[in-house]
């Protein structure tokens, strides 16, 4: 019996580790970026529209584009933000000022984005590959080695999540203003794509310059599904743009980090 | 005595600008005032001791760990409530803490029973499940207290915790960090332009400017009068008690809203004698103490000409 | 300033009749009805409660739905000649960052139609009396909190405005820009002229002023000197410590008084805390009873006969 302290208190729990607290960071920014309301129409319909002509047989070319053009919409919604708010907002300080590598941070958001990119980059095509396999099992439609191209969607599906949270991780660091850094990573996308494709028919290897070419020429390759214009290209090639590009986006990122604290 | 923080010759330069210079500093134990003009180095000192920038030279230990070895045990036990703004958008208090907590290595569970502990120490409501957004300016830096608690540092710093408040606001904040100094016990570094406040809270005070280490020490003995002079006030005939001071010997200054009489033996008492011979109302009698502002002024301006 | 030199300058520059202002529904201020003499006033109030209008309504920058305002008895609103007598200092920073301190100062002067030679002279003495002339050819933008809020205060006083209207402007300043400017305002003050400052930290306010104007929730809540308004505020008795080590034998015969309400004894400092409800009367005794109790006091002062308690009992 009696009358009991009501003030604040030692803490002499335990710490968590930290793995624990990467998966913090992951956690609380993929739950506050899923509320956002464009996120979830985007998603909606990337999942239905995008990934529908698959289920009418064969439109794959149609699924690649679309899945593109989602993606490239996708990354600069939830790609924009991702570190420009904490800039912007100057809650870098309280993370910064936390029991908490820069690596860790770097992580848990890298981590964010790449499982947000994958909603509509690679989880689909594990579905895709799943419905192709189970549909197609045992027959043996037209030629067609349905599991090199299943595992070679789901490759290349991967490879664009992570190039796609490159270049976003990439914008967002550049800047404090998210409408910036979404506009640029849409801005990047879109118009290296548009002008390369557009030129193409002038000088053929400007197809290096855009993004989507690059991974159509590495899936054409790899799924040997035979698209006759993109066999001339080297897929080689497409590796390596696409890994320099990944390369100069988080250098980008990791020297940013490293300046941050002398900007406030 | 217990040494929480030690700095030897630290120094941080950006390129010709030298934040710290040579600064070499011992902080025990107890509420440290923490002041200097404007770039005299506070909020660079602040931060390279919490490891968000690098020193160009010299070292320093806080809690005996080394800052470049153990950055992260050192985070642990340091508590930060930063001057500027830093909220996540659109969470609400109970989320932003419990995040914060969770950061700094609490389990899921402990944070939130700590976020609500802290909410109620520094008096915040229901309004903890509203968005930040929508929170006072009193309120938004209680939730910045909060966050530099939960995780129960300590040593807390504190920059400019009364910024853009009003009255109302200063005055809570105040009395709380007086509480969490001699309640809880806590030890702070308190960095604030409002030197009253300072002198309500700190004990001890580190002077700052252009890098450099103007002054240290305890705040009573850096005010201390040995004969003081004795500012007076009354009510009534101002003048007539004015002139039988002078007429007594005694050398009274007449300032805009008081009397500042020089220091002689037993003045008190020649005060209250002649206060009633001439007939006035003796409301206020007191020792003209140095204040801390005084004191800064007369270190800078001598630091600045050196 | 002192009583009789008061009286001399007890003409009223600022005359503030019925004012009321109000956005959409919600009140700024409501039915205010003040006069402002020669001197400092200081301006307090809790956030939210109408100083911000107040100044825009004094600056002339907005109309009143209700009553005017008159400076040296013409009314303020739309009168370009009367603007030429007021110096507004915001509380907002409202600069173009791309300029130096000294082309800011110098293109408002300009403004005010002051010729090319005259503007680069007060813009230099302007410059001088806030302690800016150092740093007055590097961009605004890089200026700290302290600096901008002298720029502010020197564009104010360029063109040698007879009042001022200061909004905040000891905010984020360190001590000593602050010291240079109390200084300064006082200096006005001795000069006649006539000066409204707001601000926060009310042990600031009191440095510069005994006079004051509180305002809560658009409403004016008290005038005058802090003292006299302590005075009036009944509802809370003078707490009044006297500082000495004959405790108990002073509140022995202390509490004979018929003006003591009560009497306790403290220990860290060593003294006596006396509750009175008749100041006044209190006051005029306590003198000769130290001195027929023949004892020692070293301290006598009221704890909260100061404006952060008048801010609280009023505010609060």
């Amino acid at each position: 019996m009696g009358i009991y302290d009501q003030t604040y208190r030692r803490f002499e729990g335990k710490l968590q580790g930290r793995l624990v607290r990467i998966t913090t960071i992951l956690k609380n920014e993929f739950m506050r970026r899923i509320r956002n309301k464009w996120v979830l129409i985007l998603l909606i319909l990337a999942w239905s529209i995008g990934i529908f002509p698959i289920f009418t047989g064969g439109a794959f070319m149609a699924y690649f584009v679309l899945t593109f053009i989602w993606l490239l919409l996708f990354t600069a919604v939830v790609g924009g933000p991702i570190l420009s708010e904490d800039f912007q907002f100057n809650s870098i300080t309280l993370y910064l000022s936390r029991p908490l590598r820069k690596l860790d941070y770097f992580l848990g958001k890298y981590l964010t984005l790449f499982v947000l990119v994958s909603l509509i980059g690679f989880i689909p095509t594990i579905f895709v590959s799943a419905f192709i396999i189970g549909i197609l099992y045992g027959t043996s439609v037209r030629e067609f080695d349905y599991y090199t191209f299943s595992y070679s969607l789901m490759v290349v599906g991967l490879l664009m999540t992570f190039v796609f949270t490159n270049i976003g991780m990439a914008f967002s660091a550049m800047t404090k203003n998210h409408k910036y850094a979404s506009g640029g990573i849409f801005a990047f996308l879109f118009f290296t794509n548009i002008l390369s494709l557009a030129l193409s028919n002038l000088y053929e290897d400007i197809m290096y310059c855009s993004i989507w070419a690059n991974f159509m020429i590495l899936f054409a390759d790899w799924s040997s599904a035979g698209n006759n214009t993109l066999v001339d290209f080297d897929s080689n090639v497409s590796l390596a743009i696409l890994m320099i590009i990944s390369i100069i986006c988080l250098t980008i990122v990791w020297i940013k980090l490293q300046r941050v604290e002398l900007s406030e | 005595m217990n040494i929480l923080v030690q700095t030897e010759s630290l120094s941080k330069y950006y390129g010709e600008v030298k934040a710290l210079k040579n600064f070499s500093v011992k902080i025990g134990p107890g509420a440290i005032g923490l002041l200097g003009p404007n770039g005299a180095g506070k909020s660079t000192l602040i931060k390279v001791l919490l490891g968000l920038i690098p020193a160009t030279s010299g070292t320093a230990h806080v809690f005996r760990w080394d800052i470049t070895q153990n950055p992260l045990n050192i985070r642990q036990r340091i508590g930060y409530m930063p001057e500027h703004d830093c909220f996540l958008p659109d969470v609400n208090a109970v989320t932003y803490l419990s995040y914060l907590g969770q950061l700094s290595g609490l389990s899921a569970h402990d944070a939130m029973q700590r976020t609500h502990e802290a909410l109620y120490y520094v008096k915040i409501g229901d309004e903890r499940y509203r968005e930040i957004s929508t929170y006072s300016m009193g309120m938004k830096q209680k939730i910045k207290l909060a966050q530099a608690l939960i995780h129960d540092p300590k040593l807390i710093f504190l920059d400019e915790p009364t910024s853009g408040l009003d009255p109302t606001g200063r005055r809570e904040m105040l009395v709380l960090i007086k509480k969490i100094v001699k309640e809880q016990k806590k030890n702070i570094l308190f960095s604030s332009h409002i030197l009253t406040d300072i002198e309500q809270i700190c004990d001890n005070v580190i002077i700052m400017n252009h890098g450099e280490l103007v002054r240290v020490g305890r705040l009573k003995s850096l005010l201390f009068e040995k004969k003081p002079d004795l500012v007076v006030r009354v009510r009534g005939n101002e003048d007539r008690f004015i002139s039988m001071l002078t007429e007594s010997g005694l050398k009274p200054i007449k300032r805009k809203n008081d009397i500042l009489i020089k220091y002689s033996p037993g003045l008190s008492r020649q005060i209250l004698e002649l206060a009633v011979r001439s007939g006035v109302q003796l409301r206020y009698m007191n020792s003209s103490r140095r204040t801390l502002e005084e004191l800064f002024v007369k270190l800078i301006n001598e630091n600045e000409n050196k | 300033m002192s009583n009789s030199s008061k009286e001399k300058y007890s003409e009223d520059i600022i005359t503030i009749t019925h004012v009321s202002k109000w956005y959409g529904q919600v009140i700024g201020l409501n039915d205010i009805s003040i006069n402002i003499k020669r001197g400092i006033t200081g301006l307090l109030g809790p956030n939210g409660a109408g100083k911000s209008t107040m100044f825009k309504i004094i600056t002339g920058q907005i109309k009143p739905m209700l009553g005017h305002v008159k400076i040296y008895n013409k009314p303020v609103w739309n009168n370009y000649l009367l603007w030429e007598k007021i110096g507004y200092c915001p509380e907002f920073d409202s600069f173009w960052s791309e300029l130096t301190g000294f082309k800011f100062i110098y293109f408002l002067s300009k403004l005010h139609g002051i010729s090319s030679d005259d503007a680069k002279k007060r813009t230099e003495q302007a410059l001088k009396l806030v302690d800016m002339v150092k740093d007055s050819h590097r961009k605004i933008k890089g200026y700290s909190k302290g600096m901008r809020q002298r720029i502010k205060v020197a564009q104010a006083l360029v063109h040698d405005p007879e009042i001022l209207i200061l909004d905040e402007p000891l905010s984020g300043t360190d001590p000593i820009a602050k010291f240079t400017l109390i200084n300064l305002f006082q200096q006005l003050e001795s000069e006649g002229k006539t000066l409204i400052i707001s601000s926060h930290v009310l042990e600031e306010v009191e440095r510069i002023t005994d006079n004051i104007l509180l305002i809560h929730k658009g409403r004016l809540l008290a005038e005058g000197r802090i003292q006299e308004i302590r005075d009036l505020i009944d509802k809370y008795p003078h707490n009044i410590f006297i500082k000495t080590v004959d405790v108990s034998k002073l509140a022995q015969r202390l509490i004979k008084e018929s003006s003591v309400l009560s009497v306790s004894k403290q220990d860290k400092p060593k003294g006596l805390m006396v509750q009175t409800h008749k100041p006044d009367q209190f006051y005029s005794k306590i003198a000769n009873i130290i001195l027929e109790e023949n004892v020692e006091i070293t301290q006598m002062s009221s704890t909260d006969d100061n404006l952060d308690a008048v801010f609280r009992y009023l505010v609060e």
